[in-house]
This record gives C-alpha cells, structure tokens and sequence, in this order.
C-alpha cells in the first residue's frame, strides 16, 4: 500500500507522467513526490549518496532535500516543490555509494 | 552592471506578497522571487488552485489568504514562481535560477520574506521512510491533495500541531494517537502572561476550541510524552514513546512530528547580519528596527523569517518595511508615513498579544535534544551525535569547527536540518547557552545549482 493517497480528484485535470517506465496518471495540480508517493508500495523516493539508506521527503517544503530525485534527465530535483507536467520523465536515484552507475 | 529594481522581495508568503501589494501601491518598481509554482507561502499554498473542499477543511486560516493573492495578482507586480534565490549580497545583488538558468539582478532595497520552518528535532529513526514533519503534512496537503493513505501516530507540541490534528480529522485520515511532548510545567509558567493574552480572546478561543475538538474526537492523547523514537529496517514500523516515565511500543507506517516552528535565517546569516537568540522558544532571530530593517539599511526582514509570529502579524510586517522603504525611494512623504505607521503597529500590538502566553505554553521541552549518541544528527552526512560529542571530547568548542572535522551540516540541505540541534549539543557539553556559539557559517550558493549553470552566471558578470 501507498504511504499517501489523492483525497478528492474532482477539483482538477490529470497528466500522464513517466515513473521509471511506467505511466501514471494523476492530478496536474500536484507535485512530483506526491505523485511518487501515492502510487503502488514504494514509500522511498531516493537512497542516501553517503549510505545507500533509503529516504523520503521530510519537510515537503524545501529545507530537508530529502525530496532530490531525477527529473527529465536533471538530477538533483526537489521534487517536493516542483509540480508535475505532461509527459514529464521521473527517477529515484537508487545508486549505492561506490556502486557502479 | 546587473538591471536595478527599486525592491526586490524574496519569497511570496503573507508578508512578501502584502509588502509586494503595498510598494506598487506607492508605484515602486517591485520583483517578487518565489520557489514556489505558485504565490502563497507555506500557510496560503497553492490557494489559487485551491477547490472547495480543500478551503472548507482547511477552514478561514487558509481560505483569508485568497483575497491577500487575488490583491497581489490584481497588482500586475512582476512575479516569477519557481525561482530559487540561491544568493544574496550586501549591496542588493540577487542571484536566482529559473528553469535551469541563473539570473543576476539587484535591488536599491531587499526584502528577506522567506518565512519560517518546523524546527528539525533529530530522534532515533527520524530518517526511516514513514516519519515526516507534522506541518510538512499539511504542506503537502495543500500543493498535491494527497493525504496519509494509512492511520497515523501524531507527535509533539506547539500551536501547529492542534491545527494539523484539526485538519487531518477534517480530511477523514484516522489518527490513532497523539503523543503529546508539552511539558507539564509550561501553563503555570505561562499564566502571568494570560491577562495580556485575554485581549485576543477570539485567539484563545480558537486554541481552546481545537483543544476540546481534540478531546471530543475520542482520539488518544497522551500527554507527558519525554521521548521516542521511530524503528524499522527500510522504512517506519514501530514507534516507542515514554510517557509518565512508563515506556510503550505502537505498530504505525506514519509518524508525523512537530516541536515548533522556527525562523529560516539562511539569507540573513549568509549576509552576515545579527542575530539574537530566543531563550523561550530556543530559535534565531535577525537583528531587526520595528520596520524589519536590518544594520545594512539596504537590506529588510519582514513576516516570520524576522521573529514566528503568524500569518496576520506577517503580512503587517510586510507593510511596515514596505512603507519604510517607500519613504526612502522618496514615493512617500514623510508626514504621510508618519500617519500610516501607527495605524499598522496599532494593529500588529493587537495581533501579538495572545503570543507571549502562547510561547511561554509551547515552550519547548527541556530534553529537545539530549538524544542518544546512535541519533543521526546529519541526515545528509550522517553524522551521529555519539561522533558529534566525540569531537567536543577532542577539545572542539565551536559548532564550524566540528562540521568541518565530521561534516555534519556540509550534506546538501547546508546544515538547515542538523544546524540547530549541533550548536545545542555543544552548547549542552559544554554547558553553555547556544547563544554564546557561532551558528553555522552559511554560504552562496544557498540553494543546490549545477556547475555549468553556475559557471554561466559568472560569464555573464565578467562581460559587462
């Protein structure tokens, strides 16, 4: 089960986004961690570059960079104050300290 | 030379947006810098977008801050959401990036509007997915509609924190117990300030009224809570909490926690100005004349990023640097001024009279940071605060210095998460009050930015 779900959907419109190869529908009102975050199981939304621990946004607005995740190519994101587009192209980033890319 | 503005405000919260409607009001030559997609702030986001549902839970608080963006927009002042301001100088040089490209500009006057934050509190397993700010909730609420898909364990203590519980039961989201970390001693400490607070009874009734919302709910609240940590191998599984000196254990995938609200001080820190300390409420504050001026006249500090005060004294505090400024651009007469300052001072003496009582009945607790030495302190670094005390047994006295030796604070957040509590077990080793400490040395950029953007932007200085 998703950490966070869409509470009521008839204020806005959707888009399609790409998460790691899978379409998504959702809100065009929200933003690119909230999407990851109500969708299927994954509650992580990137590793740690020093441990490899898995982390999710902490403080939704800017201040933690917990949220950083890849977006259409750029790296590094905040993903918790960026909202998302069509066709917009989303990734964790999962590598392992040390680890090949 | 970088383009002249006559104001440049940075961020579009109650106060940057109610300084933004006053100075076009006087026909200045306003910019507004947001990193947000939309105007707002964290108390008013994502309004315009807001549907009706999202206004009636989240109630008046929320819903007055529509008529304040409605007056900015109507104000055609130039605005541009989404750009991070990631430096700021002495003399009114911004640098801000806007989809990928870094602009340099600079204002006759600066305005630092960029509010205030949940005051990071490290506890064991605060970095295991499932564990998330109280209020961060509430933020993500408002710019996604996403709520908690499973019940949740609500922990802390502070105003906030009565109002998310309020919002999260109005969202239908099940919350199974509230851990309350008030210390017991704080209402009494509180009561002489209670009298002064009695003229905002329309405040208190509000606290009153989430309070017995709370109790009426039928939801847990356990009060007395002194400590707790969250457990779990990839992400949150389990929460233990002491409470009466009794230690417990709850099954949860979401802990939400909040200790309070604090000012963001990084553009004020990163110019160098003064700062006090609040021994009440344990936080930072730049140095500020009743306008927000600071020592630099070019530089001003307006709404909760100059003192936590609230939404209502914020956009008052927009106004007041803003009427100041407007005196010095010569786009207001002094006499006029001079009427004009009393009435809004008249109306922020009113707003804060409930604050001292509440400050005092939301001190935070005692023990806020006297974690165990297995607590990761730096979550970007990951820097325990066993290592962190370690060094201060090397003889290490200042918290620079330390972040130097253990990185703590050098990650990509730049020490906002970890800044606080590191200068608090120094000054706990150490015996001391922070205040006497050197916070973190913050310095440009304050925001993550790209070598090749950055590079651009020093090209572009270099040509002129």
């Amino acid at each position: 089960m998703s950490l966070f779900k869409q509470y009521s959907q008839k204020d806005s419109g959707t888009v399609t986004i790409d998460f790691e190869g899978t379409a998504l529908q959702v809100p065009e009102t929200t933003t690119v961690a909230a999407a990851v975050l109500s969708h299927g199981s994954k509650n992580h939304t990137r590793r740690s570059p020093t441990s490899g621990q898995k982390r999710a946004p902490y403080c939704f607005m800017g201040v933690c960079h917990e949220c950083l995740m890849e977006i259409d190519g750029n790296p590094n994101q905040q993903a918790c104050i960026i909202q998302v587009q069509e066709g917009m192209k989303i990734r964790r980033q999962l590598d392992l300290p040390g680890g090949e890319e | 030379m970088a383009p002249v503005r006559d104001v440049i405000i940075i961020g579009a919260g109650p106060a940057g947006l109610s300084a933004a409607i006053c100075a076009s009001g006087f026909g200045l030559d306003v910019l507004v810098l947001d990193e947000q997609p939309t105007p707002g702030g964290q108390l008013y986001r994502n309004i315009e977008r807001a549907g009706r549902d999202t206004l009636q839970t989240l109630g008046p608080d929320y819903s007055e801050g529509l008529n304040l963006v409605q007056e900015f927009r109507a104000r055609g002042v130039d605005y541009r959401g989404g750009a991070t301001v990631w430096n700021a100088e002495t003399d009114g040089t911004v640098c801000f990036s806007e989809a990928g490209q870094s602009t340099q500009i600079r204002g006759k006057y600066i305005i630092i509007a960029i509010g205030a934050t949940e005051r990071p509190v490290p506890f064991n397993g605060w970095n295991l997915p499932g564990v998330f700010g109280a209020g961060a909730i509430d933020a993500n609420f408002k710019s996604s509609g996403t709520i908690p898909g499973s019940p949740v364990v609500l922990c802390g203590s502070g105003p906030l924190l009565l109002l998310v519980i309020g919002h999260l039961a109005g969202l239908g989201v099940e919350i199974s117990t509230v851990l309350d970390t008030t210390p017991r001693g704080n209402l009494l400490a509180a009561l002489p300030f209670l009298p002064r607070a009695l003229r905002r009874t329309d405040y208190l009734l509000k606290g009153v009224r989430m309070l017995a919302n709370l109790k009426r709910s039928g939801i847990t609240h356990t009060k007395n809570v002194t400590e707790y940590a969250a457990h779990g191998s990839d992400c949150l599984e389990r929460i233990s909490y002491t409470a009466n000196g009794r230690s417990h254990e709850i099954g949860s995938d979401l802990f939400l926690v909040h200790e309070g609200i604090i000012p963001r001080c990084d553009f004020t820190q990163l110019l160098g100005l003064k700062h006090l300390w609040d021994p009440v409420q344990r936080f930072w504050y730049p140095k500020t004349n009743q306008f927000g001026a600071t020592a630099n006249e070019v530089i001003y500090v307006a709404g909760d990023g100059a003192y936590v005060h609230g939404g209502i004294p914020a956009t008052l505090k927009g106004r007041l640097a803003a009427l100041d400024i407007a005196e010095k651009c010569q786009a207001l007469p002094p006499d006029e001024k001079a009427k004009m300052i009393p009435q809004t001072e008249k109306k922020l003496a009113a707003e804060l009279a409930p604050r001292p009582f509440v400050d005092a009945m939301y001190k935070p607790r005692t023990n806020l940071y006297q974690t165990a030495d297995q607590t990761m302190i730096c979550r970007c670094e990951e820097v325990s605060a066993g290592e962190i005390r370690q060094t201060i047994a090397e003889g290490c006295r200042e918290p620079n210095e330390i972040k130097a030796l253990t990185r703590c604070g050098m990650g990509s957040c730049q020490g906002r998460m970890c800044g606080s509590a590191l200068s608090e077990i120094v000054a706990e080793a150490l015996q001391l009050e922070p205040e006497v400490l050197q916070p973190l040395t913050i310095r440009a950029p304050v925001r993550n930015l790209s070598l090749v953007e950055l590079s651009e932007v020093a090209l572009l200085e270099n040509s002129d």
